[in-house]
């Protein structure tokens, strides 16, 4: 008898154990949130219990199988960032868009400042840089729906989250084709990776016009009342994220446009969308991926990394709240809360959803290091950071009762 | 120490009665000039998505405390609803040019903090129980006393203050006031949905306020203002009442103002017919308060209780019985019979334009048509509330349909 027939069945099914790994998230959240600690945290504790951190039952490895659905995943989140969008506010607006606008050039412009003093390479502080302009939609949007948390802020905070993915993506086809070209692995040159990186994104934009237009069309073929929309969208949503997996397009930025379309595009009867919960519960999933998969403690206990992960960390909430300054509509208390809620990061994979380029293979081991050290900083502390912000702005539910 | 109590020594009185912090006070009746006016409206505060309520007033007063102007902006018991208050007015051209002023100052702050505003009696799809009490101490007294009907409460009415010569003329008038308060209930009904259902009314928004213990309409026995006093002493000795905030009849005098204040409209859907209606009403008053010495008859609550029944579940379209007649008519050919008579009389030179916006919200079925009118051609809850926001959002162009 070898050894693996001495193993619990369940533990060769890849499903069962994310199962597992789920209904333990759920509940030591219902655990957590009883000693007044935020839902989403069981979540995080599932992760690190079962993760590379723990068990080691939950790895890349075994991510890897659910590959194209944690893909899909990653993107509706983004459809729900691109869904909180509101471009005429953005823009007529001025003073608040532009201070969010201005946070998303401050984070990455504060990142390049000190990751090259760190060691970092210019190509490398760049790239890490253009990662670090993102807030992380699963950790805001998930803890925004489990505090039913809603206000200025929030509402300030969810347009900082879509924006913000909207200019690290742009940002990051720059800079990745730059690394590609000048960094550790030597690829094509400059200008030719920036045609593949950028037709990447042009691509996913023309499916997200092409989707969003079928979905027009069949709602209008249809006449669908708007309660029998969301099937539609549905869908549509589907049919973009195929399209995207097949012609290696940016995921992300199709379902990010396809959120805004639907928020922006539609004048009128948009309102349906009120009925649409898509994140939450993927949430969950997600963040429980990204604990026991990123967070590895022998990474983050390597004091000048974990130091300098900290540093970046900080410097990226402080520069935000700096950009919010301008922001002339917001007392100063919400201005801190939306900095503090803006403080996740996200990580590379989920950032650029293409089967190809599932991990960072181009960085030197100093900043994959960092990377790693930042990544596990984000789902140890952002979460909480995010949910003091959202109390402090008095936006989450139970908070008003206090 | 003086004897007469000065006007902040009475200000700090009321607040502290108000506040339930200090004895019950009720302040001398200040007497106004007949005729001058106010409005107040209370305001929906929205999600510019969903149109679901958003808690962002305080957000927006913030930003509108630091703009200069004559009227005020203030909160309410939850915080997405935002009460401003126009200064004293003297005609419907200073109504009229202070709401859209108000309008448009309202809409700006609240854009900026991304926010929506609406107006209407009731949210259609807004639950209770998400709502947020105003983090201040009388709102949080006022959850602690009333429970659940507190966020219930999260209702959006409009208010007129009528300016009164004086105390005993106010509980005159009150009473003439009283009796077509249904009237105004019917004119400005715009809320026929309450927590996502259809309710059947055009005002859902009336049989909200009913919940209250102190609610309905003035005593008809009281013919004075020394009788009134009396009347609210025997009731704070009690512990019922503590201030003239404590009473939430239809019409009540407010003595610190020196007015009658008119309390059963519905928010109309755009402030401009607030000036309309507000001048309605003002007229009214003022005919009442040149017929010394009258007082109105057939004074039978039930009388009262089923005209406000009918006003509030048909809207303009419902009937109204005369109190003093006993005879049955349109509400929509009582309102046409007043606002002839009452322009042949004003002195008010532009209250014919009032009259014209009056019969705009005649048409159609009135606000609460307008707007299932929507849900008839498919509209969701959402969309409802859009279209109402819709509708705030744009200038009052005169002509038929101009709101819509």
């Amino acid at each position: 008898m070898n050894d693996t027939a001495t193993l619990p069945l369940f533990l060769f099914s890849p499903l069962a154990i994310i199962g597992a790994g789920l209904l333990l998230a759920q509940m030591f959240g219902v655990l957590l949130q009883r000693r007044g600690v935020p839902r989403l945290y069981g979540a995080v504790a599932a992760g690190l219990l079962l993760g590379v951190s723990g068990f080691g039952l939950v790895d890349n490895a075994l991510l890897s199988y659910f590959q194209e659905l944690l893909n899909a995943a990653s993107a509706l989140v983004l459809f729900e960032a691109g869904r909180k969008m509101d471009l005429a506010w953005l823009w007529r607006s001025r003073a608040q868009g532009l201070s969010l606008l201005l946070g998303c050039v401050l984070r990455g412009a504060c990142a390049v400042a000190l990751l090259v003093p760190f060691g970092v390479s210019w190509s490398e502080a760049a790239f890490i840089a253009s990662i670090l302009i993102a807030i992380n939609p699963v950790v805001f949007t998930s803890m925004v729906a489990d505090h039913n948390a809603s206000g200025v802020a929030t509402y300030a905070a969810a347009n900082a989250v879509g924006l913000s993915q909207l200019v690290a993506l742009v940002a990051l086809s720059v800079s990745l084709a730059w690394v590609r070209s000048h960094g550790v692995t030597e690829e094509l040159p400059f200008g030719a990776q920036l045609l593949h990186q950028g037709g990447k994104l042009l691509l996913g934009a023309v499916i997200a016009l092409l989707c969003y237009g079928v979905y027009k069309a069949a709602s209008m073929i249809s006449r669908a009342e708007a309660g029998l929309r969301p099937g539609i969208l549905l869908a549509t949503l589907m049919l973009d994220l195929g399209l995207c997996s097949v012609t290696a397009s940016s995921a992300l930025l199709s379902l990010l446009l396809m959120g805004l379309l639907l928020r922006n595009a539609e004048k009128r009867e948009n309102v349906f969308q009120a009925q649409l919960r898509t994140v939450q519960d993927i949430g969950y999933a997600l963040l429980f991926m990204m604990s026991a998969a990123l967070v590895q403690f022998e990474q983050v206990m390597h004091w000048s990394v974990l130091l300098m992960a900290l540093l970046l960390f900080a410097a990226r909430a402080a520069v935000t709240r700096l950009a919010l300054i301008s922001g002339q509509a917001w007392s100063t208390h919400k201005k801190n809360a939306i900095a503090l809620c803006a403080c996740s990061l996200v990580s590379f994979s989920t950032l650029v959803v293409d089967s190809s380029m599932s991990n960072a293979a181009y960085l030197s081991d100093t900043a994959t290091r960092l990377m790693q050290a930042l990544l596990a900083l984000n789902v140890l502390v952002a979460p909480a950071i995010t949910w003091v912000g959202l109390r402090m702005a008095g936006e989450t539910h139970e908070g008003s009762e206090a | 120490m003086t004897e007469a109590m000065t006007m902040d020594d009475s200000a700090a009185a009321q607040a502290r009665a108000v506040a339930g912090a200090g004895p019950a006070f009720l302040p001398p009746f200040a007497n106004s000039r007949l005729g001058s006016m106010g409005i107040e409206l209370e305001l929906m505060v929205l999600d510019r998505l969903t149109y679901d309520l958003l808690p962002a007033a305080p957000d927006i007063l913030l930003l509108l405390d630091k703009q200069k102007k004559d009227w005020v902006a203030t909160p309410e018991i939850t915080t997405s609803m935002l009460e401003v208050a126009t200064s004293v007015l003297g005609s419907y051209r200073e109504a009229a040019d202070q709401v859209e002023e108000i309008r448009t100052s309202v809409q700006r702050a609240a854009f900026a903090v991304g926010a929506a505003i609406s107006g209407g009696g009731a949210h259609p799809f807004q639950k209770w129980n998400e709502q947020r009490i105003y983090p201040k101490e009388r709102y949080r007294a006022s959850a602690k006393k009333y429970g659940y009907l507190a966020k219930l409460f999260t209702v959006f009415g409009m208010h007129v203050h009528i300016g009164m010569p004086n105390a005993d003329e106010a509980v005159r008038v009150g009473a003439w006031l009283t009796q077509r308060a249904p009237l105004f209930i019917a004119l400005s009904a715009n809320s026929p949905c309450w927590q996502g259902e259809d309710s059947g009314f055009c005002s859902a928004r009336s049989n909200v306020v009913g919940a209250f213990p102190m609610s309905g309409i003035m005593p008809a026995d009281l013919r004075s203002w020394q009788e009134f006093q009396d009347h609210f002493d025997r009731l704070a000795q009690h512990g019922i009442v503590n201030s003239i905030k404590d009473f939430y009849w239809d019409v009540r005098p407010k003595p610190e103002y020196g007015t009658i204040e008119l309390r059963v409209l519905d928010t109309p859907l755009h402030p401009g017919y607030a000036a309309a209606l507000a001048c309605y009403a003002r007229e009214l008053c003022i005919e009442m308060a040149q017929q010394p010495g009258a007082w109105p008859g057939g004074n039978a609550r039930e009388l009262y209780n089923w005209n406000r029944f009918n006003a509030a579940k048909e809207g303009v379209q419902g009937k109204w019985i005369d109190p003093c007649t006993g005879t049955e008519h349109g509400i929509a050919d009582v309102v046409r019979s007043d606002l002839a008579r009452l322009a042949a009389r004003s002195d008010d030179p532009d209250f014919p334009e009032a009259c014209q916006l009056i019969e705009e919200l005649l048409r159609d079925g009135g606000q609460a048509r307008w707007l299932t009118t929507q849900m008839a051609a498919g509209a969701g809850m959402n969309d409802l509330a859009r279209v109402a926001s819709e509708i705030f959002d744009r200038p009052l162009a005169p002509g038929p349909g101009a709101a819509r």
